[in-house]
């Protein structure tokens, strides 16, 4: 499997975890609409779009990039800090890592077959959205923990 | 036991073998069960059969 080098591990690790709450704290306790300065409203060209929520001139909508760029970061340095190779990089982190991606699939998706049932309309589609961040969340905080697990092991004594 | 026959630190043989210490360590603890070919690297190091280094318990038929 390709994984990035190791010197993208902990600056990425370090933009992921304040990107991801600076995520939570946009979403759920802000105004979104005041955190979008204006300067990033721009037109840009949309191979979708809906009508009702932007105005169209052929391909081009009008569209603040704010969420856009903070979706970027978070999927980037979540990729780069889920996928970039320990100090020393070898089988047992990569099973680790693999264990790991295996269950904040399965947990990521019981949570969304919990919500298919239970939510419903407008709040199960940001449900959706959540989840496309979730299983990076999930992924990455598993296998940390499963890391320094790993690194904090008592070493048996040497000879 | 072949590690401390042949007098070899595990920081030095984790080293030749590519692998972190933690992962020689948990090798050797059993809480890992190493690829077939870092079994055969390890064998090879220590000039003997793959089954001298490891022996299957009943308990990994279920496995």
């Amino acid at each position: 499997m390709f994984l990035f080098p190791n010197k993208y591990k902990r600056i990425s690790g370090w933009i992921f975890l304040l990107s991801v709450l600076f995520g939570i704290y946009y979403l759920f306790f802000t105004d979104m609409e005041s955190m979008a300065s204006e300067i990033l409203t721009i037109k840009v060209p949309a191979l979708l779009h809906d009508e009702v929520f932007s105005a169209a001139e052929g391909i081009w909508i009008e569209n603040n990039l704010f969420d856009e760029i903070l979706t970027l970061i978070i999927v980037i340095s979540g990729l780069l800090y889920g996928f970039s190779k320990e100090k020393i990089e070898d089988e047992y982190i990569s099973s680790m890592r693999n264990r790991s991606l295996a269950v904040s699939v399965y947990i990521n998706y019981a949570v969304l077959l919990l919500a298919t049932i239970t939510i419903y309309g407008l709040p199960f589609l940001q449900v959706m959205m959540l989840q496309l961040f979730s299983i990076l969340v999930l992924f990455n905080l598993i296998f940390t923990l499963r890391l320094r697990k790993h690194y904090n092991t008592t070493l048996d004594d040497e000879e | 036991m072949y590690r401390s026959i042949q007098k070899v630190s595990q920081q030095s043989l984790s080293e030749k073998m590519g692998v972190s210490r933690q992962t020689m360590n948990s090798i050797e603890n059993g809480k890992y069960l190493p690829s077939l070919l870092l079994a055969m690297k390890l064998a090879s190091y220590f000039e003997c059969k793959i089954e001298e280094l490891f022996e299957m318990e009943d308990s990994d038929w279920d496995k």
